[in-house]
């Protein structure tokens, strides 16, 4: 051990004498994230650890979702309006280049959609966004493209914002390792599983970023991630964990809610009162400020505040363990089997929250008080996923709960309001009764093909619905991230940070 | 010998086939890994789709019979989740672990030669304790543990080492220390009671008897004869180096063959995980035929069986 | 060792000359009385401090060691919802303990069972059970558990199962050569030209010879598979909370090692300890098996 000491000290004493400087050449900033991309396509953009790399700075969409208000904002296209027939016309920015030196042209736009929405390539795009959607795109003149759905889709301008414009270049066939786009950055690197280095493009068609080269690490720590920008080796630390987090950290709030999904499989869970006992018998709030972020907020809709259909008018299940105990017995007078063991299941591993591990013991606890026996089994992901699909209930398993959370990237509430309560998805939760399923699957359809107030009454009307009558799961809580920032750099972080580093946000000190 | 060298060979060979069978069909019971590749909200119809596309939904067997005709030609199939052949992925990833190895377990055996044999010429007295004692205990410590704290005490607060990452020689100080501590504990031990073995055996008493000096007896008599137990220690080690390596190369973010296994099975990218088993698992078994080698040119009744 | 000389001293004398070595060791001693303790803690730990360990109570959160209000469970501090240290680490000595001293059992019987089969009989049997031996040691062990922990539903269970096995590859091995090499011997080589069953053969020359090596081996191998426990943890599929055990603490304390060291510290701090007493009474237990060591007890 001396002995090691020793060696390692003279060692150190070699080493340092050619210590590199850490600092980064003017103009360059690192980010650290916590996992790498598993491809580079724009393909994959619903992955956050690929699409915080690649969009808004390499690929670029017809438009882009405004961080705050929500809604679309023109990007490669600087205007749309919809046709009589249904179908949209998007007018294309001129003078655009791509990375590859070819112009964007209605022939890229088309090519880039027959790309991403084949199903061969099974792109996010078409599993997420174009599910079910018949799409055509066609060049009409030499700067407008026309896109025609079938069924007719309102928010279309929205949607695009998930198709990347990519060059003819890019293989039709294959994921590409090399993206090219019209983005203020270059695709320069990619060493698998260290670093990705991108560069100013030179010939930007907007206005000229203030980094010239942004090279993004990944490290699974977060005390690892919060000391690299303490020692200068990283500008920008997304994910700080609570303990860490001090006042010159920068928060926000994601556009993530956490939640307990109530599967309605097994009695008692088939019992609405048991499920709003559920709800009333955590105090959320005595977390806040303890063991979780004094700015996170309480849920109480799938959507957060910066997604278009969120209602502010919604109530809230206030910790009211004496309402809690009354719903249980009533229930139990019912013939509701109260007393059976209750199951939650959780994915191993992740951590929605900083302390996930003492948040689920809090709550097990809180439940307890009222009657409710739970135990968490933290599975793996696959297992976690397989075993979340309606189709896959065991008919002889506990009641169970599930722990998770949902991520709006739409800024729409329309993508979360369906593949949560709709009953064509495999993982949704549903109302007790056929008929009730039927109005609520009734319901969402009509507001997936509204527009405007209209769309946003009908999500609002859902989403009430699901929490003052149906009930499938606890509301938790509107998320808050942290991240850390060295002096070189000013960075705002926004609700979709968490998905989109826009790194020509990012200014220099 | 040269039968030996070549039933060595075969064997191993044999070894190798029933690792790769069994990491083939294990894997699979883990799960079909559309649930990973397709997002939780994907409907049914699309989630049909991937499976099939991928062939996710033939016979085991028959991926098995695909699986043995790719490998006949020197084809270990592409990386699901890199989109890039596998064997490339694992090339890629090599040369970190190869180097976290190549020092940790050198330094480790050296260090634990010289600890060991000097705590078993006094058994009990200061040093044999303090040392035995210290390599005993780092090696006790959960080797992220050690990790973090190291990097908290050496990058963040002392600023003499990065945090993370490659690049320099620096960055390899924290994650090779790291990697030392638990071979170190284990050989250094191993060392001891070897010697103390040999020294107190018949003919190391005779040879005190003969009056030779301390060093004589210890570097002629006694070392090599306690070299034999830790030769066999040492290639385990170096097996076992790659669990170290798992945890290392995640907490100090190194683009090595640990991770790649560790998310090759979380991300169910079958392909991926067999290339990289079969990799690792020919270099484990060069360097065990090595050491058999050794052991057996040392002493030869090890080739009898 | 033969066993004439086994069967003299009784019991009484054994003990009482097992006092006196520890007496003329403290360190030794010490180590032994750790042992008892932690065992003492594994068995009363539960009964007694099971709630309290689980006790959540915000107004004590994050206290420091040396805490004595708001009790003296907080001498070792609190965790982030006020859960005392101290309670957490005497309830979760039964688990750690138990979990390990199961997985190393089954891994050292089976183990030393095929390692046996494989020198003494030779032929297929041997050379089967030793490729597998290669093949499970070729593979990393914490990859292994990973892999058998996503084939079977985890459970304390099957973290021990799979424990067990990664353990399995060093016990045979190590079983394999020491049988190899006694087989050599000239005595054992003469005995089996008599016609010495191998039975006996084991029982007169083998054991006396391995079981030195194997007591030390088992209780490094107790040591290092808390260890093993605790890299499971790390990477989410050991132990899983509401169940406790020292490895899962010092990986839950993990994130806590910038704020509040003291989580991870301990149960650290317990395994190590538990890692050091072990080897040292496993040393002494050689030597004092140890025919030819004997006499070292005796100076």
């Amino acid at each position: 051990m001396r002995m090691l000491i020793s060696v390692a000290t003279a060692a150190l004493g070699v080493a340092l004498a050619a210590a590199p400087a850490l600092a980064a050449e003017p103009g360059e900033v690192v980010i650290v994230a916590p996992a790498g991309p598993q491809t580079m396509d724009g393909c994959q953009s619903n992955v956050s650890s690929t699409a915080r790399i690649l969009k808004q700075n390499v690929l670029e969409a017809l438009t882009i979702v405004d961080p705050v208000k929500g809604g679309a904002a023109p990007r490669l296209a600087t205007s749309w309006e919809q046709s009589a027939d249904g179908s949209w016309l998007f007018k294309l920015r001129p003078g655009v280049m791509f990375h590859d030196g070819t112009p964007l042209t209605p022939e890229t736009v088309v090519y880039s959609f027959e790309r991403m929405l084949d199903k061969a390539l099974g792109c996010d795009p078409f599993i997420f966004v174009f599910s079910g959607v018949e799409v055509k795109a066609e060049a009409v003149d030499a700067e407008t493209v026309r896109i025609t759905t079938n069924p007719v889709q309102p928010i279309l301008p929205l949607m695009v914002e998930s198709v990347a414009i990519v060059p003819l270049a890019t293989p039709r066939n294959e994921l590409t390792r090399a993206p090219l786009g019209t983005g203020p950055y270059v695709f320069t690197n990619w060493d698998t599983q260290t670093s990705v280095t991108l560069t100013r493009a030179p010939s930007y068609w907007g206005e000229m970023p203030a980094v010239t080269k942004a090279t993004f690490i990944w490290r699974s720590e977060a005390s690892v991630r919060a000391a690299m920008v303490d020692v200068g080796e990283a500008d920008l630390a997304l994910s700080i964990s609570e303990q860490d987090a001090r006042d010159t950290d920068l928060m926000y709030q994601s556009a993530e809610m956490s939640r307990i999904k109530i599967n309605n499989d097994q009695p008692p869970f088939n019992d609405v009162r048991v499920r709003k006992a559920l709800n009333y018998a955590l105090d959320r709030r005595a977390l806040i400020g303890t063991l979780l972020n004094p700015r996170i907020t309480l849920a109480n809709q799938i959507v957060g505040p910066s997604v278009f259909g969120y209602d502010p008018a919604i109530g809230q299940y206030e910790y009211d363990p004496v309402e809690a105990r009354r719903l249980l017995d009533e229930a139990r007078a019912a013939g509701a089997p109260i007393d059976r063991p209750i199951r939650m299941i959780s994915i191993a591993g992740s951590s929605t929250f900083a302390n996930q591990d003492e948040v689920i013991a809090a709550f097990i606890a809180m439940w307890k008080q009222v009657g409710l026996s739970v135990t968490n089994e933290a599975l793996e992901m696959g297992l976690f996923r397989s075993s979340i699909r309606r189709e896959n209930f065991d008919p002889n398993r506990n009641p169970t709960l599930v722990f998770s959370n949902h991520d709006n990237t739409t800024g729409d509430a329309g993508m979360s309001i369906f593949s949560k309560y709709h009953s064509s998805n495999g993982t949704s939760d549903l109302p007790d009764t056929p008929e009730g399923i039927k109005a609520m699957d009734a319901l969402i359809e009509s507001g997936m093909a509204a527009v405007g107030d209209e769309r946003r009454r009908i999500f609002g009307e859902a989403m009430r619905l699901e929490h003052d009558e149906i009930v499938p799961e606890v509301w938790l809580y509107y998320m808050v991230n942290i991240v850390r920032k060295s002096d070189r750099i000013n960075y705002e972080p926004n609700p979709r940070t968490s998905q989109v580093i826009d790194l020509a946000t990012i200014t220099l000190n | 010998m040269l039968k030996f060298v070549v039933m060595r060979f075969l064997s191993g060979g044999l070894s190798l086939a029933i690792l790769v069978t069994l990491i083939f069909f294990f894997a699979r019971l883990t799960g079909n890994p559309t649930d990973l590749y397709v997002p939780m909200d994907a409907s049914e119809a699309v989630r049909a789709q991937i499976a099939e596309q991928r062939g996710f939904n033939d016979p085991v067997v028959v991926q098995f019979g695909n699986f043995l005709a790719d490998l006949a030609r020197g084809d270990l199939g592409q990386s699901l989740r890199y989109a890039r052949p596998a064997i490339d992925v694992v090339a890629d990833a090599m040369p970190t672990t190869l180097t976290l190895a190549g020092l940790a377990i050198p330094i480790a055996t050296v260090l634990a030669l010289v600890i060991g044999s000097l705590g078993a010429l006094h058994p009990g007295g200061i040093f044999d304790r303090i040392a035995g004692g210290a390599t005993l205990g780092a090696a006790s410590l959960p080797d992220f543990w050690l990790a973090i704290i190291g990097i908290l005490v050496f990058a963040v607060v002392l600023r003499w080492l990065p945090t993370s990452g490659t690049g320099t020689a620096l960055h390899w100080v924290l994650p090779v220390a790291v990697l030392v501590f638990r071979p170190l504990g284990i050989l250094a031990q191993v060392v001891r009671t070897s010697m103390l073995g040999v020294l107190s055996s018949d003919y190391i008493r005779a040879a005190e008897a003969k009056g030779l000096r301390w060093p004589a007896v210890l570097v002629g008599h006694a070392l090599p004869n306690a070299v034999i137990p830790m030769i066999m220690v040492v290639v385990y080690q170096a097996a076992g180096i790659l669990n170290g390596a798992v945890i290392v190369e995640v907490v100090f973010g190194m683009p090595g063959v640990g991770r790649l296994m560790l998310d090759s099975i979380m991300f169910r990218d079958f392909n991926l995980l067999q290339a990289v088993v079969i990799v690792t698992a020919i270099a484990i078994f060069i360097a065990a035929a090595v050491a058999d080698l050794l052991l057996a040119l040392i002493d030869p009744r090890l080739t009898h069986d | 060792m033969t066993e004439t000389e086994t069967a003299t001293p009784g019991l009484r004398q054994r003990v009482l000359a097992g006092l006196a070595i520890l007496a003329s060791r403290p360190g030794a001693a010490l180590a032994f009385l750790y042992l008892l303790a932690v065992v003492a803690a594994a068995i009363a730990g539960p009964p007694f401090f099971a709630d309290s360990a689980e006790a959540i109570d915000f107004k004590a959160r994050n206290l420091p060691p040396l805490s004595l209000e708001p009790s003296w469970h907080y001498l070792l501090g609190s965790d982030s919802i006020g859960r005392p240290s101290l309670d957490r680490l005497l309830v979760s000595a039964r688990s750690t303990l138990l979990i390990s001293l199961v997985a190393v059992a089954l891994s050292a019987a089976a183990g030393v069972l095929l390692g046996l089969v494989a020198g003494l009989r030779g032929g297929f049997a041997a050379a089967a059970i030793m490729r597998v031996c290669d093949a499970l040691m070729s593979f990393p062990t914490l990859l292994l558990a990973i892999l058998l922990l996503y084939v079977v539903k985890s459970s304390v269970g099957t973290v021990v199962l799979v424990l067990a096995v990664s353990r399995l590859a060093l016990f045979i091995r190590v079983t394999r050569a020491e049988t190899a090499e006694v087989r050599g011997r000239v005595y054992v080589t003469a005995s089996r030209a008599i016609g010495a069953r191998p039975g006996w053969i084991t029982r007169v020359h083998l054991l006396p010879a391995l079981v030195p090596t194997l007591v030390t081996l088992f209780a490094v191998e107790v040591a290092f598979t808390m260890l093993a426990e605790s890299s499971l943890s790390f990477i989410g599929i050991g132990v899983q909370p509401p169940g406790v055990s020292w490895g899962l603490m010092v990986a839950q304390g993990r994130d806590y090692l910038a704020t509040q060291w003291w989580l991870s510290f301990w149960p650290g701090l317990a395994i190590v300890l538990t890692a050091l007493s072990l080897v040292v009474v496993a040393n002494l237990m050689k030597t004092a098996l140890d025919p030819r060591q004997k006499w070292r007890l005796q100076m």
